[in-house]
């Protein structure tokens, strides 16, 4: 039975997430909010199991335990209200290659009370899309462009993209990444992507979650994380020092040879590090990736 | 008590005695109107299918009217004849047919692994619909056999036109996030199109009548015999049925568990009970049926059966439409339905005692 919570501001609460492919565990008791109108960026190593999560999510992948909520209902039998407010670009473009793009679209518009029609055409064409040829015979690219086209047309209020990017072009990825920008700034659009394309995250997204060992281990705004975050190597005693008088957060600590150790500091906005400042070292994304996912 | 004097065996009994071909007309009448409203499927199909595909229809046009012209010599021959009227010849048929569906079903499911699951379940609330998905492919049949790739052929290209059907219905649902059939279809199949369903009885009607008014002997033969060309286009026309239902479910139901999980984020409908509610209001026709003593029971004139199939299948249509234009709650036609039907079997409990048999017995068995 689903049960809603209308006064609730997140569009997505997990708690306590676990789910195993056989004896393998993916997802160990792994807690996650999206806020309304976040744009989160997720990242992962190969087989850390975004895909997993963003399956779980949407109630495609049976939990072992732990719950979902969506718009406020408890998955994973969500609602028709709660499925047309969701759209989802998965990593491989599955769409029903018998059918041309036309018929996929006119078939998916039928479940939709929403659809912009004049969105559909203006990507379509402005994608080179062809309308009457079947969706097999299309290029990866196209195949790609026509699932984000399928995904963005009936204005959801979540989207969840899997990789959507891999197969396009420069050219292809930066038109997506207009798109999501303006349907993020038109509508408030909460956004879940996941993307090993680190340029690509860094135009667009706001947030980024690093999934690790089965769980998110930091998600903080992008902004926030790349200005206050600082690396630092030195022995163990001085990094504890140096993060208890800062009241600072160790986002990830890695031993190194003769008692040293390579930690990863987020400070608190206006830390005073004085002389501190020359054992610290900025990081960039990639950097940020390497350490922490 | 012996076996033989169980209930259920005589219940078995009695419906296998009605089975016996000579003497059950109901059971041929039925089969001559599976093949009339398949045969009105094709001939709107081929008012309906677009041109991209003139050269099969005509082929098939051309093949259809040397069939016709030469039936009467096809079907006189002695060893021919005689074929298609012997029980065991049909009996063979009818085992063959369900042996190569059940055999077809499981290539199917092994070729393509067994993520059928995730649509069904969907309907059904299961949740257990993804691990059907995940399962690895086990079984494993060989794709080089001659016979296969032959049978598959001959099917593939068989059904080419409810195949191509089914699509254009997908296609062109009408839209709006009310429209149920559209959604039902990706469970049952293309059939539950309005479209579908309401041609089909049509085309029906119109077909049997005029068929009736041109040969009054094309079902039955001097109001006792069928005609062995009768025979054999029941037979193969209940052949194509089989294989097309069979094979349209598969087109339906068999897609990547990447395309089924985009199909369960679909805002489908809550509950497919409109439907149910449907077929249960087109057995109305029949409850007279239900609530006479089946000793008084006679085989029915020709005249009347027809008129009675027809309600049979007009019933369901009009009792479908009456429904979308009422925009009922689903639990409000549901629990008119049941009530109905508890309703009809308390009226016949209460005559049973009154009735000589409660069971279909003489003539009609």
């Amino acid at each position: 039975m689903n049960t809603t919570h209308p006064s609730t501001t997140l569009t997505a609460d997990l708690r306590g997430l676990e789910l195993s492919y056989g004896k393998q565990p993916v997802l160990k008791t792994l807690d996650w909010q999206l806020q309304s109108g976040q744009v989160v960026g997720l990242l992962g190593r190969n087989g850390a199991g975004k895909t997993t999560l963003l399956e779980a999510m949407l109630g495609l992948r049976d939990l072992q335990s732990g719950s979902v909520q969506l718009f406020g209902e408890t998955g994973p039998m969500l609602s028709d209200a709660v499925r047309a407010r969701i759209g989802y670009v998965p990593q491989r473009s599955d769409l029903f290659e018998g059918f041309t793009p036309d018929q996929l679209l006119a078939y998916f518009r039928s479940f939709y009370p929403r659809w912009n029609t004049a969105k559909v055409d203006g990507l379509m064409s402005r994608w080179a899309i062809p309308r009457d040829q079947p969706i097999a015979r299309l290029s990866g690219g196209q195949q790609q462009r026509l699932s984000i086209i399928r995904a963005l047309a009936h204005e959801p209020d979540l989207l969840v993209l899997d990789e959507p990017v891999a197969s396009l072009d420069p050219a292809g990825r930066r038109d997506f990444l207009r798109e999501l920008v303006d349907q993020v700034l038109d509508r408030g659009t909460t956004v879940v992507l996941s993307t090993h394309i680190l340029s690509d995250l860094e135009r667009v997204a706001f947030n980024v979650a690093f999934m690790r060992d089965g769980k998110i281990g930091v998600q903080a705004p992008l902004d926030e994380l790349l200005e206050h975050t600082r690396q630092v190597t030195g022995d163990t005693a001085y990094v504890r020092a140096l993060v208890a008088q800062h009241g600072a957060q160790v986002l990830q600590r890695r031993p190194l040879a003769n008692d040293q150790e390579l930690a990863l500091v987020k400070f608190a906005p206006g830390s005073v590090l004085g002389d501190d400042v020359k054992q610290l070292q900025s990081v960039n994304l990639e950097e940020l990736f390497m350490e922490l996912a | 008590m012996s076996f033989r004097q169980t209930p259920d065996a005589q219940i078995a009994r009695v419906i296998f005695r009605s089975l016996r071909l000579q003497d059950a007309r109901w059971l041929y009448f039925a089969m001559a109107c599976v093949a009339v409203i398949t045969v009105a499927g094709a001939a709107m199909l081929l008012i309906s299918a677009p041109m991209r595909w003139p050269v099969r229809w005509c082929l098939f046009i051309v093949g259809l009217v040397w069939f016709l012209r030469h039936r009467a010599e096809l079907f006189e021959s002695g060893p021919l004849n005689a074929l298609i009227m012997s029980k065991a010849a049909m009996r063979t048929v009818a085992a063959l047919i369900f042996a190569i569906m059940g055999w077809l079903i499981t290539r199917l499911i092994a070729n393509d692994g067994s993520p059928y699951a995730a649509v069904f379940s969907r309907f059904m609330g299961s949740a257990d619909r993804q691990r059907a998905t995940d399962q690895p492919q086990v079984v494993k049949l060989s794709a080089n056999s001659p016979r296969l790739n032959s049978y598959e052929w001959f099917a593939r290209w068989t059904v080419l036109p409810w195949r191509r059907y089914a699509r254009y219905l997908w296609t062109h649902p009408k839209p709006g996030p009310l429209n149920v059939l559209p959604r039902a279809e990706l469970g049952f199949g293309a059939a539950m199109h309005w479209v579908s369903q309401f041609s089909f009885s049509v085309g029906f009607a119109a077909l049997v009548a005029l068929a009736w008014w041109l040969y009054p002997d094309f079902i039955l033969q001097d109001g006792t015999q069928i005609s062995p060309l009768s025979v054999f286009s029941i037979a193969i026309v209940s052949g194509m049925c089989a294989a097309t239902c069979v094979l349209s479910l598969a087109d339906v139901m068999l897609r990547t568990p990447g395309e089924q999980r985009l199909m369960l984020l679909l805002p489908y409908p809550k509950s497919v009970s409109p439907i149910v509610a449907a077929i249960v209001w087109g057995t109305l026709p029949f409850v007279p049926l239900v609530l006479q003593d089946w000793a008084a029971v006679r085989a029915p004139q020709a005249e009347r059966a027809l008129v009675i199939l027809l309600a049979g299948m007009l019933v369901p249509i009009s009792a479908w439409a009456a429904l979308q234009w009422l925009q009922l709650p689903v639990w409000l036609l549901a629990l008119i339905s049941v009530g109905c039907c508890l309703l009809l079997l308390r009226v016949r409990w209460q005559r049973l005692p009154g009735f000589a048999q409660a069971f279909p017995m003489g003539r009609l068995a």
